[in-house]
């Protein structure tokens, strides 16, 4: 049962022509410490393990976050000697004892290697983990969907003006106006596709805001510490208790904005930030004891790279939730705060859209107005719920055991209803909004 | 106690702060209720009223603030809200205490009711679904949820008052209680009353709430479900109910509960829409009215209002956290939020 | 035509038979110059109106309400100023005139009893308010109370009409008019003020007498002497015919000089109909026990501060519970609604067979459609309703429609380019098809009529621009293609202004032609006419943009300040149908000096070579000599 099959020759330093394929070099089978626990006592050749002279025993394969994810481990040269011979750190190509710090990396990839892999790893095994739940297959369409309504949209359907077609049409009864048109003759499908780009911009920039808001406040909080730590929770607490929308109304009427979606986008969000801070920071104060974290400290890594690195993928999944979150809360306040009339009108959008139904036309209480309150809501009800979904599929992407079973192509057959659920983040009772 | 005391003095801080920035908005920001006096002379009296006039009639109406230094003003104003003056409101004529004073009630009625709901509809239902994990009505109540989830409160309630006011006229569209009825606590009809006009926002905002409760407790719940105490629980041959409301519901709903001051927020939020729509005199409505009305000092007053109630509710839920979780005595090593 | 005794600035007959007659179309509204009372309340509240309440044409005919034109009674002298002043309007479009408005009255005749909706009878401003008086809205069964709607919230509503503020419905059955006026007879008649002479500059007015306010008191000249001189001090339009220089000089020229006699002496001799036009809407608010103190502050003041400090605190005055003048008192008001209870001892409390009023509390469009669908109240003064909640109206409920003598117009800020150029204007114009515009406008009702003649006169709804005030000369007036878009003539005009159009759009000096229109979110009804002659403009190359604001933002700032390249406003006097008040707000109105900066003379061609001899005219002293014309 010698692991030691690897046909690679030369100095260790495996061409790419002959490295296998990276992923069977994971294969417990191939490891003699795995052969040596299960009490196979010929596994590991004492005579043959050799290191820096420091007599330790059989060594280990490396453990830790720099460990060679999906390199070949190094096989020996011209003895063939087993890779067991291995100790922390590297391999020797000649079987000779090497200081630790001279050790060259005996595998290479290559640049096409290098990409494919980060191609596989960053964006094939996301996108097959998103596709297999029905959930997030569903707010990935949806997304892409106004995305696209937004973008290409414009190009293939009329500009919304006055008398497109006759008055108040109704819905689903022609294929001109498909959606129906309203007490204007103006056509409610192009509004509706019209006032996309807009929101589009105004949900990402407040959902952006937030994060990067609330990240940066939380990471830096929960990392430093101390003075830097209290100061910022003590501010974030105060805006957290100050109301949402009533801050934005206020806000929106004091400033007198001029309805630019960035801007509308922002003061929406304005004290959201708040929340995620908080949350974000409780998680780092127990990352921030994590070994890998400390490891990095001791290996004089800096500050930020840190962060950016070891901490911030293990917060991705309160940062997605978050944006989701944020995202429907700019949907729901704008076009709320339309509705009512308190951001400057906009002739192209959905709460005006519905504003000018019922006050203009008395879509409730009028069937023949009626689809005219309606396309808008609708619009509005599929957007957030497919965000909603999305949030919910994207969060399987950042489970490790969901992403450790796709990453070695294993279709999962079942649908992994492991996480009991919607995450916890999105299920907030939303209350009035 | 001395986080109690360190919670206590950051509400107070949250409080200064609004307050501190509404003195600002008012003071420091041009245009303002002249605007729309002005915009209403003209709408009144159309031609025949000259702009001279009209500026005449407003700088005799209004209450501009007199040439004292900023810092003696900001003082004032402190003072004042101290003893509860939040001004004079400059549309409605009256302290601003006396047109939002008596809508206060009428507004907590709503949200607070709301919450209840959806919270308890939301937690049984998330509990059932739990125990019925897998089956039709857990799928079809996941849809359910998440589909209310998705809708906004102000959508919820149009269409109510499309169909329940308007169509079939099971509740009235507008206004808190029956004019005609004698407003005394004592008197049923009253009361009948009251609850029939604010029946419909309280549903707009329930049904869209009760929905992220019941997924949560769900979740919450089935993760529970396999821990082992329970296993230690049953074992010890406790009685189902026991379990289920001692062990399982506790901790389940535990997690749920900062969430649950995330939407004492929302909910005042929301409550200002649905306000509107029903023509419902609370706070919100005002604050709208205020807005329209370019009238500063009731608007500031409504603001602070409303945020003084979202901090009271949220440091009685953040203080009465620690009797709930054992576990989080001090509150520092809690995690909030 | 008309009897003339004298000419000149002279001649006013002192004939009692003057009271009876009329001019072309003189409506009275909602009696605002110089009241400073309240009609807008019906505009918009909460940005949910349409621009006063508009439109009947139900689905049925077009509607139009008034009989055929009765024959204006000017003289030719005045006839031909007036003509002159529309030529000099339709040829400089210092305005553009787009369309008028047909104001929708609407009555329930389950158990009422009211008159029918082509009765001469209904063309009131407004029926709600004359109708019960005169007996013609009785209650034929077992509803003892009428019902209406009020914008304002009924507990906040103050009744002290130069505070301006929450002033509210209740006001029309609260107080009494002084006169009435019928849109379709052009005839006034007394009420309050039961007659007048008018001789030179001497008025005389005649309090009815047995009249008594709801605590008691008398109805008195004092009282009637009082509200006129406070609607002087708070800058009524009768103040520049009274004491133009100093109000100081009011409290000796109105004066009540026994209980049911008030004398006003004018500084010259005002036309008669003008001086109606101006008394006949007011309210009798003024009761001497809650308004005497301030008239007598107002009064006695003799320096600018004093009266500035007296007005003050009569515009910083409320009142929640009005003494009032009307058939009906207040009784009370909760958030809801307000309660009046039937005075006894009103004149006319014998034709009026129940004993409540009431006022519901609906704040919004839709609540005030709803209640005249299930009959919740049982009429509206004034209300817009598109024709898809028209069509829901049981058949119980009529509508009369009602000329409004007004309607929605652009104004064009002189002081800015390209439209300070009367090419552009015109061009613009020409562009613009206002049939379509009035049709979106008026959502699917015919409540709105295109204006054939832009010219600054009214009547299109009965024919009365071309078949009366223009009669003759209507050929020499321009129509800048009332249901077309006469891109022909505008192009011509462009290229004679040096634009030229490339590539789509029209340029001068490689910049493009750009016309930002603004206008109040608040009337849904303009904003539908916006974006209707914007897409118009767009479609010919001019790039137009619609900018709405909400109408604090609008009214109070740019427009107030001129802020704008094209505005939105009324074209005509709100208040008045009378020529005279249409020019005089388009040439000689605050708003005509500084909002939209017009000069004060312009180049136009001459119509009538006895009016004006050169090209130059300066209309301002056109409309004031039309003030003294005689009749």
């Amino acid at each position: 049962m010698s692991p030691t099959d690897e046909p690679s020759g030369g100095s260790g330093r495996s061409s790419s022509a002959e490295r296998s394929d990276p992923r069977d070099r994971d294969d417990a089978a191939d490891d003699p410490a795995f052969a040596a626990i299960d009490g196979d006592d010929d596994a590991i050749d004492p005579d043959a393990v050799t290191g820096t002279g420091d007599g330790s025993g059989p060594a280990r394969p490396a453990v830790s976050g720099h460990d060679h994810s999906g390199r070949a481990p190094a096989v020996d040269a011209g003895s063939g000697r087993p890779s067991e011979l291995r100790s922390d750190g590297g391999t020797r190509s000649t079987g000779e004892p090497v200081s630790e710090f001279e050790q060259m990396a005996d595998v290479s990839l290559s640049e096409s290697e290098r990409r494919r892999q980060w191609f596989d790893e960053k964006i094939l095994a996301p996108a097959r983990i998103v596709w297999d739940d029905w959930r997030a297959r569903f707010g990935v369409v949806v997304v892409t969907f106004y995305l696209l309504m937004g973008t290409v949209g414009l190009q293939l359907v009329a500009e919304p003006s006055p008398n497109q077609g006759p008055l108040l049409v109704g819905a689903f009864r022609s294929l001109q106006y498909p959606l129906g048109t309203t007490a204007s003759g103006t056509d409610i499908m192009s509004q509706i596709v019209y006032a996309t780009p807009s929101m589009l911009i105004m949900i990402t920039s407040g959902a952006v805001f937030t994060v990067v808001l609330g990240t940066a406040t939380g990471t830096v909080a929960g990392y430093k510490g101390g003075r830097t730590d209290s100061v910022l929770m003590t501010i974030s607490d105060v805006m957290m208790t100050i109301p949402g929308l009533p801050l934005t109304i206020v806000l929106a009427t004091a400033l007198s904005i001029k309805g630019n979606p960035v801007v509308i986008g922002i003061l929406i969000t304005v004290n959201a930030w708040a929340g995620l801070a908080r949350a974000i920071r409780s998680q780092v104060l127990t990352l921030r004891d994590a070994e890998y974290v400390e490891a990095s400290r001791i290996m004089g890594i800096g500050t930020p790279k840190i962060i950016g690195s070891d901490i911030i993928p293990n917060l991705m999944p309160y940062i997605t939730m978050n944006f989701v979150r944020q995202a429907r809360a700019v949907i729901f306040g704008s076009v709320g705060l339309y509705f009512l009339g308190v951001l400057p009108y906009n002739s192209v959008n959905w709460g005006v859209m519905m504003n000018a139904a019922v006050n203009r036309a008395g879509a409730t209480s009028s069937p023949a107005a009626f689809h005219w309150l309606l396309m808008p809501m609708l619009t509005i009800i599929v957007l957030a719920l497919g965000l909603t979904l999305l949030a919910q599929g994207a969060d399987r992407v950042f489970n490790p055991r969901v992403r450790a079973r796709h990453a070695k192509t294993v279709e999962s057959g079942d649908d992994d209803e492991g996480d009991g659920g919607p995450g916890g983040a999105t299920s907030a009772a939303t209350g009035g909004i | 106690m001395s986080y109690v005391l360190k919670r206590l003095g950051q509400s107070v801080l949250t409080v200064f702060v609004v307050v501190s920035a509404s003195f600002a908005l008012i003071r420091l920001l041009p245009g303002g209720p002249l605007d729309y006096l002005r915009a209403q002379m003209i709408q009144q009296g159309g031609s025949s009223m000259t702009m001279a006039e009209i500026n005449q009639r407003i700088a005799a109406q209004t209450n501009i603030a007199v040439n004292e230094p900023i810092y003696v003003q900001y003082l004032d104003y402190m003072a004042a809200i101290l003893t509860g003056d939040f001004g004079q409101s400059i549309w409605y004529e009256e302290p601003v205490a006396s047109v939002i004073g008596p809508a206060i009630p009428w507004t907590v009625f709503l949200t607070a009711s709301a919450l209840f709901l959806a919270f308890t509809v939301g937690v049984s239902l998330g509990a059932v679904m739990a125990y019925k994990e897998g089956s039709r009505f857990d799928l079809g109540s996941t849809g359910v949820g998440l589909v209310l989830n998705s809708t906004p409160g102000y959508v919820v309630a149009l269409l109510f008052v499309a169909y329940l006011g308007y169509r079939y006229q099971i509740f009235p569209t507008g206004g808190r209680y029956d004019s005609a009825i004698d407003p005394a606590l004592d008197n049923p009809a009253f009361l009948v009353s009251v609850l029939k006009h604010g029946a419909m926002p309280i549903a707009s905002m329930a049904v869209v709430g009760f929905g992220g409760w019941a997924l949560s407790m769900r979740g919450n719940s089935i993760r529970v479900l396999g821990e082992d105490y329970l296993r230690v629980a049953r074992l010890r041959g406790l009685s189902t109910r026991r379990i289920a409301l001692r062990y399982v519901a506790r901790n389940a709903i535990l997690p749920m509960y900062t969430g649950l001051m995330i939407a004492i927020g929302t909910v005042f939020g929301g409550a200002v829409i649905i306000e509107n729509i029903f023509a419902y005199p609370g706070v919100g409505f005002y604050l709208i009215r205020a807005i329209n009305a370019r009238d500063y000092p009731l608007m500031m007053g409504g603001f602070i209002l409303i945020t003084v109630a979202m901090v009271i509710g949220i440091t009685i839920a953040d203080l009465t956290y620690g009797w709930l979780d054992p576990r989080a005595k001090g509150g520092g090593s809690r995690e909030s939020y | 035509m008309s009897d003339n005794q004298n000419h000149g600035s002279n001649g006013t007959p002192l004939t009692r038979r003057r009271m009876m007659q009329i001019i072309g179309a003189s409506g009275v509204a909602t009696g605002l110059a110089g009241c400073g009372g309240q009609s807008a309340v019906e505009t918009d509240t909460q940005g949910d109106g349409g621009s006063d309440g508009s439109d009947g044409g139900a689905d049925t005919e077009t509607g139009t309400p008034t009989p055929t034109a009765t024959p204006i009674q000017e003289d030719s002298e005045s006839l031909a100023m007036i003509q002159e002043l529309a030529y000099v309007t339709n040829q400089q479009l210092p305005v553009l005139p787009v369309q008028e408005k047909l104001a929708q009255s609407f009555q329930t005749t389950d158990d009422w009893s009211v008159p029918s909706t082509d009765s001469d009878k209904t063309q009131l401003y407004w029926p709600t308010e004359w109708l019960p008086r005169s007996g013609d809205w009785t209650s034929t069964g077992d509803d003892d109370r009428i019902t209406f709607a009020q914008w304002a919230v009924p507990q906040d509503s103050q009744y002290n009409t130069w505070n301006g503020k929450n002033f509210a419905e209740p006001r029309r059955l609260l107080f009494d008019r002084f006169m009435k006026y019928n849109l379709a007879t052009q005839e006034y008649s007394g009420y309050v003020i039961s007659d007048y002479t008018l001789d030179g500059t001497s008025l005389t007015l005649n309090v009815r007498e047995g009249q008594t306010w709801h605590n008691g008191d008398a109805v008195t000249a004092t009282d009637v002497a009082n509200q006129i001189k406070l609607d002087i001090y708070n800058g009524g339009s009768l103040g520049g015919f009274i004491a133009p220089e100093d109000d100081g000089k009011v409290s000796e020229r109105v004066v009540a000089s026994d209980e049911t006699t008030v004398e006003v002496t004018l500084t010259e001799a005002v036309n008669e109909d003008i001086l109606l036009a101006y008394l006949q809407p007011k309210y009798l608010i003024a009761h001497d026990g809650t308004y005497g103190e301030y008239v007598e502050a107002l009064d006695s003041a003799t320096t600018e501060d004093e009266r500035s400090q007296a007005l003050g605190n009569l515009t910083g005055m409320t009142e929640p519970e009005p003494v009032g003048c009307g058939p009906f008192q207040f009784e009370d008001a909760d958030t809801q609604r307000t309660l009046l209870t039937k005075y006894d001892d009103h004149p006319d409390a014998g034709n009026i067979n129940y004993p409540e009023a009431e006022y519901l509390y609906k704040p919004q469009n839709q609540g005030r459609w709803n209640s005249l669908i299930n009959e919740e109240t049982d009429g509206s003064a004034t209300l817009f309703m598109p024709s898809n909640k028209l069509r829901q109206l049981p058949d119980s409920v009529q509508v009369s429609l009602i000329p409004r003598h007004w309607g929605m117009g652009l104004v064009f800020n002189f002081d800015q380019s390209p439209v300070d150029d009367p090419r552009v204007r015109k061009a613009i114009a020409h562009v613009v098809n206002r049939e379509a515009v009035a049709k979106n406008s008026g959502a699917g009702t015919n409540s709105k009529i295109a204006c054939t003649y832009p010219s600054g006169l009214t009547g299109e709804f009965n024919g009365q621009v071309e078949g009366a005030w223009l009669d003759g000369v209507t050929d020499e007036f321009e129509t800048y293609g009332r249901g077309s878009a006469q891109t022909d003539r505008a192009a011509e005009l462009l290229r004679d202004a040096g634009y030229e159009k490339s590539g789509g759009t029209w340029q001068k000096d490689g910049e493009p032609l750009t016309l930002p229109i603004k206008g109040p979110s608040g009337f849904s009804d303009w904003v539908a006419g916006a974006n209707t002659i914007v897409s118009q403009l767009k479609d010919f190359g001019i790039d137009a943009r619609a900018n709405m604001l909400d109408s604090s933002t609008y009214w109070g700032q740019d427009y107030a300040n001129g802020d704008f390249v094209v505005g939105m406003q009324g074209w005509a006097s709100y208040s008045q149908a009378h020529p005279y008040f249409h020019f005089q707000w388009i040439f000689d109105s605050w708003d005509a000096k500084n909002a939209w900066n017009l000069p004060s003379e312009y180049e136009a061609p001459v119509l009538h070579e006895d009016v004006r001899s050169g090209e130059t005219v300066v209309p301002g002293d056109l409309v004031a000599e039309l003030s003294v014309a005689s009749e």
